[in-house]
This record gives structure tokens, C-alpha cells and sequence, in this order.
């Protein structure tokens, strides 16, 4: 017995058709062995057949659009092993004998549960960013001040995973809610304890490269996050999915990367200080360093500065539109009121997926 | 979060001086024609031929950047005015000139003399052939002296908000208390565009120079001390026309100079340990320090950290140019938190809000002024037992004009305790970068804890 196969133009089967003799006819006329309602196939298109070694032969019976191979190249004849594509019209074919070995059987995806592991993250999830919220208050305690925080995390966590549901559904035929929520939750705990671990790290080890490109973390974290979702629509093709994912991740580092310029914010002072957040001194890591040492550092400051100063001030200013000294008098003592260099608490926000990056 | 220390201390320069009349000799005779009714009248019919208005002009529009007042002190043309009347023009003659105007019309360019950015004066001369006479305004004795008694009538004039020239009565009180700086405390209304101009008795004899006003106060003006512009007149007639080149160096020297002047004498007046909770910080002993406290125990709800908090700082506001006029303020600021009912790392987050506020002394925008660079880490106790590991943040920035002239700013917060911590914080402007470390260094060894029995 022969089956042959019909694909989708992914080369996904869509249908199978098992043909009891060794020698028969496919083409859009009802008098071949397999019928194909294709406008581009000939009413008698191909012959398959046993050859004398008793490999399978496809023969193209002189059509005008020919029988052609997955690379494209036309055929009189083709022989077939079981994986050779073959084309006619618009329509891809693939022949396989019964005998075709197939591989053993999967270990069934159910009996995973999944859904004590979706209640217990659903749980866990709000009740970490209550926890990291409550541990950074230092005001009252009010039920709607966490609300506040929880509320918008489902939402966005629902319609994160909304979205994914609906392409799963689009692309693979099953929305696979309950996959995409587990990651989504996942995704979301990670984040979280990245947005908690991150300044805890700068704090640690005083390291101003963890405070100044937190970014790159938070952007593969995401790919990584995406690579996954898609890994529940299709296990199809995953490395191309992964370089993909991995170089999107790349280009939007770059970029911020390229438009990350200490001292572009108007506040100049609190940009260029990296540690924003501290914590208790025993959460400390690395060994503190003496005063001398500090100093040694900040003496060579002098002559950055020397250099910084003999740079061409910034163009911003220009000189020769004020109109009047009252103006321009007022105008810089309300400036010098108003003059108060204040970190922004709290680099990214804890919220996730959605409400993180997008 | 608020932050406090943020007083209205603002001071105005004002940028304002009366031209000085031109000296055309029509010989005031006071008195003479008929009655005056007021001494006001008087005082002003007689000084109205020496008052100056100064006007920068923007070269490539012949247009004015800025208007001051001025007056006549020497019968050869010079002139004395506030030194940020002329800034512009001194810092960039290329692009400004300077010219006046006088009461009766008459106008031409004026050179510059001699500079005082320390007291904001500057000498200047007026353009006029060699034999021209001026009629001039003479120094008050007893006000050279420093011997006025508070509530003395005096009379400022010069040309407010280039509506003309007016004069305006008020009162002397005194010199400035709590101020480093000699600067006379004249109760009057003074108005953008007097700067510069003369403060005189009834006598018609210069007791003072118009400069700068407090803002958020009702006609508290300040006015620099005939002293000074006194003993400016008598270097700068002995003196050339300075050179362009010559004013920024001047500038920095003077700075340095006073600077030298002022550390010594803060060394002289010494640090007291004010207490804080476990913790000992340095707060001058000098009058010339205004400090405040603030608490939130009054706050409802209870708060869940208690802080107090003590801020002193010097305004001198020494005016170097038109993005730097806060050189030689100064301000320390301790601020002690300790939890009531927060855990270690509530605590830590309740200190961050502290610690990350970090300012220079002094506004500080414009191209003046470089961006700051900062370095920033942990401080071990080293050998000091009292002293505790510290997290300190230190930062300076440059005045491009002024080579050798920094803003400094630290912060420091101690690292012993999970539930108490102490943030202190060092602020000066206009200083050598030598001077900024060895102040900081000296600052940071006078921050103690008390060690707990363990």
C-alpha cells in the first residue's frame, strides 16, 4: 500500500489518501486513482509507480506546468524515498509506503498536570509583588495601595496571554490557554525578582555597569520569554525561531545602547550617580574601599573635568536672544528655586509582562 | 519627599545701575534757583548730572543684552558700578560692548578699569577727551568708616527697569548678620536696572552701591559697603585699562584669594559635634552659618521613620558671570533617620529617598557650568574605630570660564546600623579642587558613631 500525502505550503500534512496498487494516476480528473482540486494540475498530471528495483517513480505525463522537486527544479521523472517533495500545480505531494518507519510514540503531554503548577503561580505571582511592594513602603499600609498594583498586573498578565492564545489559535489550531498563563506567570515572577535583584546587585558589588545596563537583562529575559511562547505554539523550527528572537533581543539593546547618554536627562547630577537604591548594609557583598583609595579616584576627576571644561559648551544656550536683564534675572532666580536634583526612585517598574516593556 | 533647607534665601542681583550724569560742570548749585521742598528733591536735582545709566550691547545688533546704573567718583570719568552689570562685556568683549547714558541724554563707551567680584564692583570710564571735567560724587566718611547708625535716612538712585532715572528712600540697617560677606542691610525698594547705582546721605556723599535684593521679603535690599568701592576707586586710578585677556585670570585669582581667606577663617572659628541620635557630624561654629532643623514627628499618620535633620549654609552668592552667581555659598546638611516601625529593608528604602537628593550650592544650568562627574562607593571605617563605614557619593563640576574653579557636592551615609543611619552632606562653590578634597576629607573624619557595647 501506498499513502500519499497532501501538504500545506508550511509542508504540513493535510491530508492523507492510502492507494492500494503499485501503479496509479493523480490529476484533477475523476478518472485517476487520486482526485486533486487543484486549477493548476492537468486533469491526468502524475503517474506513481514501482520501478524495477521496486523504489517509487513519479512521472510527469507532459503537462504545461510540470512536475517539480522542493527546491524547485523541474522533472520529467522523480524518484521518491519517503521524504522527496514533490509539486505539481500548486499543490505539494509527498508519497510514503506502509512500511515507512515512524518514530516511537511521545510520552503524552497530559500527564504533566499542569494545573496545580497554573494555581499555585497564579497565586504566587500577585502575592510576590504585594510582598516586594510592601517591603519598599515606607508609608501606611492601605489595601488599596496594593490593589493598585495587583489589579493592573492581571489585566495585563490576561491580555498578555490573550494575545498569545489567539495566535496559538491562529497559527496551530489550539489557543493552549493554560501554557501560555504558566509562562505568562513565570515570566512575570522572573521579572519581578530581576526588578528586585537588579539594584540589589548594584548595591552588593557597587557595580555602576549593573546599575547603568540593566536594559540588556530585561530585553533577553523578554526574547527569552517570547522563544517560549512560541515553543508552546510549535515546537517547529526553534532555532530559527531562537536566532530570531536572540537578534531582535540584540538590535533593541543596541539601540538603546546607542541613545543611552549619561548626560542627555536634564538632571544632570542624579543621572550620573548609579546607586539609587540601598539596602540594608549586611546585604552587602564586596568588601568597602578606604578613603585614600576614594580620593586617589577622585583626585584624577581634575583632569576630566579640566577636559570636560575646555570642551565647546553645549549650543542649547543661545546667548544672543535674551532681551533684558530683568528677564533673564528673573528667569534665573526662579530657575535657582525650582533647581532640585532628585533621583527618580525605582528604575523599571515591577509590573509585568506587559506593562514592563511595552 | 520633602526636602527641606530649600528657604527662600534668594537674593537678586540686580541689574541695575542709574547712568552716572555726564559731567558736563553745570556746577550744581544746591539751593540756588528756589526752594527745594524735600531733601529727596534736593539730593536728586544735585546727583542727577553724575548718575550713569550702563547698557550692554549685543555688538551684532547694536541692541542692549542688559541695563545697570552707575555713577561718576572722579572728576577724570571713572565711574564705579556693580561688577554684573558689566559681566558680560568683561567676559566677552568680542561679542558685547559697553556704553552709558547720562540724565541729560548724552551717551558714549565706557573702558574698564578694575574689577571686584568678591563686593561686585568694577571701575570704569567714560570715553571723553582729556581735559573734560566730570562733576563726581564723594564717599560719605563716617559710611567708609562703617560708622552709619541704623535707621539713617539714605537715598538710592539709578534707572529701575529702564523707565528712567528715579531716586528712592529707605533706611540703613546695619550690616548683614550671619553673612561672611560685608554687605549693607538697606531697607528701600530697590528694582532691576539700579544696580550700581549710588546710595547716598543726606549729604548728597556715597554711603553705599545698590546690588541685590532678597527676594520673598518686602524692600530688604543689600548694598555693598562704601568701603569697598572706596578702596576699588583708589586702585583703579592707578591703574591702566584692563585687558580683555587679563579679567578671567583676575577673576580667579580674586576668588582664590578670598577663598584662602575664607577657609582660614573657618578653621579659625572650628567645628562643633552636633549629636545625632548614635551618630556625631561637624557643624561650623561660625555665625556667619544660618542653619535650621526640621522633624516629621509632627506628621499624622505617625511617621514609620523619625527624622531630624539640621541645615546650615552660607549665602554669600559671590556673581562670577551670567551662569555662575553662587560662588562661595557653602551649605552642610545632616539629616538623622531612625526607624520606628519599619523592618531593615523598608528602612534602607526609606534612606535612599534621602541620600539620592544630592545638589551643588547654588542653582547651576546654563554653559557656564560643565556637567558633574561623580565617583561614588562604599567607605570602610579604616582605622578610625568611631568612624563608620560610609557610602559616599562625591561629585564636581567645572566652570568653563574660570579654570580652576569647581562646584563640589558630597553626601555620606552611614552603613553600621539596619534600623538608623545618618546622611550628611558637604556643598561648596567656587572652590580649588585641592580645597574641595582636603574640606571633604576633613568633613567626612568629624562623622563619629558610638560604638554600642558589643
Amino acid at each position: 500500500m501506498i499513502w500519499i500525502e497532501l501538504l500545506s505550503r508550511h509542508k504540513e500534512v493535510t491530508a492523507r489518501h492510502p492507494l492500494p496498487t503499485d501503479d496509479f494516476l493523480i490529476g484533477r480528473g475523476y478518472d485517476n486513482a487520486l482526485v486533486i482540486d487543484d486549477p493548476y494540475v492537468a486533469p491526468r498530471h502524475l503517474r506513481v509507480f514501482r520501478d524495477a528495483n521496486g523504489g517509487l517513480m513519479a512521472e510527469d505525463l507532459g503537462t504545461q506546468n510540470g512536475l517539480y522537486d522542493e527546491a524547485g527544479a523541474r522533472h520529467v521523472a522523480l524518484s521518491l524515498d519517503g521524504n522527496t517533495l514533490m509539486r505539481i500545480g500548486q499543490t505539494w505531494l509527498r508519497a510514503r509506503e506502509a512500511d515507512f518507519p515512524v518514530p516511537a510514540e511521545r510520552k503524552s503531554r497530559q500527564e504533566r498536570r499542569l494545573w496545580p503548577w497554573l494555581v499555585f503561580l497564579l497565586a504566587l505571582a500577585p502575592l510576590l509583588q504585594v510582598v516586594m511592594h510592601w517591603s519598599m513602603n515606607t508609608g501606611e499600609n492601605s489595601l488599596s495601595y496594593y490593589l493598585d498594583d495587583v489589579l493592573p498586573m492581571m489585566m495585563s498578565l490576561g491580555l498578555w496571554v490573550g494575545l498569545w492564545a489567539l495566535l496559538s489559535r491562529l497559527v496551530s489550531g489550539a489557543a493552549r490557554v493554560a501554557r501560555h498563563t504558566t509562562l505568562a506567570l513565570l515570566a512575570c515572577i522572573s521579572l519581578q525578582l530581576y526588578s528586585f535583584l537588579q539594584p540589589w546587585a548594584v548595591f552588593a558589588f557597587s557595580s555602576p555597569a549593573a546599575a547603568r545596563y540593566d536594559f540588556v537583562g530585561i530585553w533577553l529575559l523578554m526574547a527569552a520569554i517570547c522563544l517560549g511562547h512560541l515553543y508552546i505554539i510549535s515546537v517547529k523550527r526553534l532555532r530559527q525561531k531562537a536566532a530570531i528572537m536572540f537578534s531582535l533581543a540584540v538590535a533593541v539593546i543596541v539601540a538603546q545602547w546607542l541613545t543611552y547618554e549619561p548626560f542627555k536627562a536634564e538632571n544632570r547630577l542624579a543621572r550620573s550617580v548609579y546607586l539609587e537604591t540601598l539596602f540594608p548594609p549586611s546585604w552587602r557583598v564586596t568588601a568597602p574601599e578606604s578613603e585614600a583609595d576614594f580620593f586617589a579616584d577622585v583626585q584624577k576627576m581634575e583632569a576630566r573635568l579640566e577636559e570636560l571644561r575646555k570642551e565647546d559648551a553645549p549650543d542649547e544656550e543661545d546667548r544672543e536672544t535674551e532681551d533684558g536683564e530683568q528677564e533673564t534675572e528673573d528667569e534665573r532666580q526662579s530657575r535657582a528655586a525650582d533647581y532640585r536634583p532628585q533621583s527618580e526612585p525605582g528604575g523599571h517598574s515591577v509590573l509585568c509582562p506587559l506593562s514592563s516593556v511595552f | 519627599m520633602r526636602v527641606f533647607m530649600q528657604r527662600p534665601v534668594l537674593m537678586l542681583c540686580l541689574c541695575l545701575v542709574a547712568g552716572a550724569a555726564r559731567a558736563q560742570a553745570e556746577a550744581v548749585a544746591p539751593g540756588s534757583a528756589r526752594e527745594l521742598s524735600s531733601a529727596a528733591e534736593q539730593i536728586f536735582k544735585a546727583a542727577q548730572p553724575r548718575l550713569l545709566q550702563v547698557r550692554t550691547l549685543l555688538r551684532s545688533t547694536q541692541k542692549q543684552a542688559s541695563i545697570g546704573s552707575g555713577f561718576i567718583v572722579d572728576a577724570r570719568g571713572l565711574a564705579i558700578t556693580n561688577y554684573h552689570v558689566i559681566s558680560r562685556y568683561a567676559l566677552e568683549p568680542e561679542t558685547y560692548r559697553l556704553e552709558y547714558a547720562a540724565a541729560d541724554g548724552a551717551s558714549g563707551a565706557l573702558r574698564l578699569y578694575a574689577i571686584d567680584v568678591i563686593n561686585d564692583l568694577a571701575v570704569v570710564r567714560l570715553e571723553a577727551p582729556q581735559q573734560t571735567r566730570f562733576a563726581a560724587f564723594e564717599f560719605d566718611a563716617s559710611a567708609t568708616a562703617g560708622k552709619l547708625t541704623k535707621g539713617e535716612r539714605l537715598f538710592s538712585m539709578g534707572n529701575p527697569l529702564d523707565m528712567g532715572f528715579g531716586i528712592v528712600e529707605g533706611t540703613y540697617n546695619g550690616l548683614v548678620e550671619k553673612s561672611y560677606q560685608a554687605q549693607v542691610h538697606f531697607t528701600g525698594a530697590l528694582n532691576p536696572g539700579m544696580s550700581g547705582g549710588p546710595v547716598v546721605t543726606r549729604k548728597n556723599r556715597v554711603a553705599g552701591v545698590n546690588v541685590s535684593k532678597r527676594i520673598g521679603g518686602d524692600l530688604v535690599s543689600f548694598l555693598v559697603p562704601a568701603e569697598a568701592a572706596h578702596r576699588l576707586l583708589e586702585q583703579a586710578k592707578k591703574r591702566e585699562e584692563m585687558k580683555a585677556f587679563a579679567v578671567r585670570e583676575e577673576i580667579v585669582a580674586q576668588v582664590l584669594r578670598w577663598q584662602e581667606d575664607f577657609f582660614s577663617a573657618l578653621k579659625a572659628q572650628g567645628f562643633r559635634q552636633a549629636v545625632f541620635g548614635a551618630y556625631r557630624a561637624p557643624e561650623s561654629k561660625a555665625a556667619w552659618f544660618d542653619c535650621w532643623s526640621e522633624t516629621n514627628s509632627d506628621e499624622r499618620p505617625k511617621p514609620k521613620v523619625r527624622i531630624n535633620g539640621s541645615s546650615c549654609g552660607t549665602d554669600t552668592g559671590i556673581y562670577l558671570s551670567n551662569d555662575v552667581h553662587h560662588a562661595g555659598n557653602a551649605n552642610i546638611a545632616h539629616t538623622h533617620l531612625k526607624s520606628v516601625d519599619l523592618n531593615a529593608v523598608q528602612f534602607a528604602r526609606a534612606v535612599s529617598d534621602y541620600y539620592g537628593t544630592l545638589r551643588f550650592s547654588g542653582s547651576g544650568y546654563g554653559s557656564g557650568i560643565t556637567v558633574s562627574d561623580c565617583r561614588e562607593d562604599f567607605l570602610s571605617g579604616a582605622a578610625d574605630p568611631q568612624r563608620p563605614v560610609l557610602r559616599l557619593t562625591w561629585c564636581a563640576r567645572a566652570y568653563r570660564d574660570f579654570p580652576g574653579l569647581y562646584d563640589f557636592s558630597l553626601a555620606a551615609v552611614t552603613q553600621d546600623r539596619e534600623d538608623e543611619a545618618l546622611v550628611s552632606k558637604l556643598a561648596m562653590a567656587g572652590v580649588s579642587f585641592a580645597h574641595a578634597i582636603a574640606m571633604s576629607r576633613e568633613f567626612l573624619a568629624m562623622l563619629k558613631a558610638e560604638h554600642d557595647l558589643d
